[in-house]
C-alpha cells in the first residue's frame, strides 16, 4: 500500500468501526446514554471526515476559521431560539382559561 | 502537461486555489445553515415530544439506514483517493475512482427509494394518510406525523444535495480526459471532493438522530 493514501485507509476502517459501536450501542437499552452515545459517535464521525477527508489538518488558519463559522452560527442561532421555545408556555387549544394551565418557569 | 489558466485576478496558482477553496468552504457553511432549522425541528420535538420521537423512529428501517451509512461513509473514502490520485497527477485513475463514488451515491439512492416506498406503503408519509398501525391516540400521532415530516424533509433534502453531487462527479470524470487549458485542473476533484464530504458530514448526524433514537424502546 502506498504510504501516503495509510491515513485515507485508516480513517475509513475508524469510520466503519464507528459506525459498527452506535448501531451495536443503539439496540442496548441504556436509558438516556443511548442519545448520548450516538451523538457522540457521530460527531467523532463528523469530524474524522472534516479533519482527514476535507483535509483540514494541513488547510490554512483561514479555511480553518471559514468552516468552524458555520458550527459556531448554528450554535448560536440554536441557543437563542431555544431561550424562546424552552420558556414558553404550551397551550394545548387555542386559548385556555389561565387557571388550566400548569405554572411554567417565569409564571408565580 | 500544459499549466491550468491562471486568471488575472491572482498572483500565482497556489493564491488562485486557496481562493477556491475558501469559496466552497464559506458556501458549505452556508450550506449547513440552510440544514439547521430541520435539526432545530427535530431538537424541538425531541424535547416536547420524546415518547412520540421514540414511537416514531422505531418505525424507520434500521438494517438499510446502517448499510445507506457504510455506503456513504465508503463513497466517501473513495472521492478522498480520486482527490489523492488528481494530486498525484494520476488523471485516468482518479476519474475511475469518481466513477466509483458516483456508483456509490446512487446505490445509496436506490436503497432511500426503497426505504420510501416501503413508508409510503405503511402510510407514514405526512397528511390525510397519515395511519400508524401501533397508535391510536391523536397527541402521538400528531408527534410522530411530525417526526416523518421531518424524516421526510430532512432526507429528501439530503438526496438532492447527493444528486448534485453525482451530478458533479459525473461531470468532473468526463471533464478529466482533456488536459488543463480545456479541461478542469487537478484542484477540481478536490473541491468536489469538498462538497461530497459535506454531504455525507450531513448523513453521519442525520442517521443516529432518524434511526437510532429509543431503537432498544427507551
Amino acid at each position: 500500500m502506498d504510504k501516503s493514501v495509510r491515513p485515507l485507509v485508516l480513517t475509513w476502517l475508524a469510520l466503519l468501526a464507528l459506525l459498527a459501536t452506535t448501531a451495536g450501542c443503539a439496540l442496548l437499552r441504556l436509558g438516556w446514554l443511548n442519545t448520548v452515545i450516538s451523538l457522540a459517535i457521530a460527531l467523532a464521525k463528523a469530524l474524522l471526515v472534516a479533519i482527514v477527508f476535507m483535509r483540514l489538518k494541513r488547510a490554512p488558519a483561514l479555511l480553518r476559521l471559514a468552516a468552524v463559522t458555520g458550527a459556531v452560527t448554528l450554535a448560536l442561532l440554536f441557543g437563542l431560539a431555544l431561550t424562546d421555545y424552552t420558556t414558553r408556555t404550551e397551550l394545548k387549544a387555542p386559548w385556555q382559561q389561565p387557571a388550566t394551565v400548569a405554572p411554567r418557569l417565569g409564571s408565580r | 502537461m500544459t499549466a491550468p489558466v491562471l486568471e488575472p485576478q491572482f498572483r500565482d496558482h497556489a493564491q488562485q486555489d486557496f481562493a477556491r477553496s475558501l469559496g466552497m468552504w464559506v458556501f458549505l457553511s452556508s450550506e449547513l445553515l440552510f440544514f439547521g432549522p430541520l435539526l432545530f425541528g427535530y431538537l424541538y420535538l425531541r424535547m416536547h415530544d420524546p415518547l412520540a420521537t421514540g414511537v416514531a423512529s422505531r418505525h424507520t428501517d434500521m438494517l438499510l439506514g446502517t448499510v445507506n451509512t457504510a455506503v456513504l461513509l465508503t463513497s466517501s473514502f473513495c472521492m478522498a483517493l480520486a482527490g489523492h490520485a488528481a494530486q498525484g497527477g494520476g488523471r485516468r485513475r482518479a476519474a475511475r475512482l469518481l466513477a466509483l463514488t458516483a456508483l456509490l451515491g446512487i446505490a445509496f439512492l436506490a436503497i432511500k427509494g426503497y426505504e420510501w416506498h416501503q413508508e409510503f406503503e405503511e402510510h407514514l408519509f405526512p397528511g390525510v394518510g397519515f395511519r400508524p398501525h401501533d397508535a391510536t391516540d391523536p397527541a402521538t400521532v400528531h408527534g410522530m406525523e411530525l417526526f416523518f415530516l421531518l424524516y421526510f424533509a430532512a432526507t429528501g433534502l439530503h438526496a438532492l444535495h447527493l444528486c448534485i453531487g453525482i451530478g458533479a462527479c459525473v461531470w468532473l470524470m468526463l471533464a478529466l480526459r482533456h488536459p488543463p487549458p480545456r479541461g478542469p485542473d487537478d484542484e477540481s476533484v478536490d473541491l468536489a471532493g469538498l462538497y461530497w464530504h459535506f454531504v455525507d458530514v450531513v448523513w453521519i448526524v442525520l442517521y443516529p438522530l432518524l434511526y437510532l433514537t429509543a431503537r432498544a424502546g427507551g
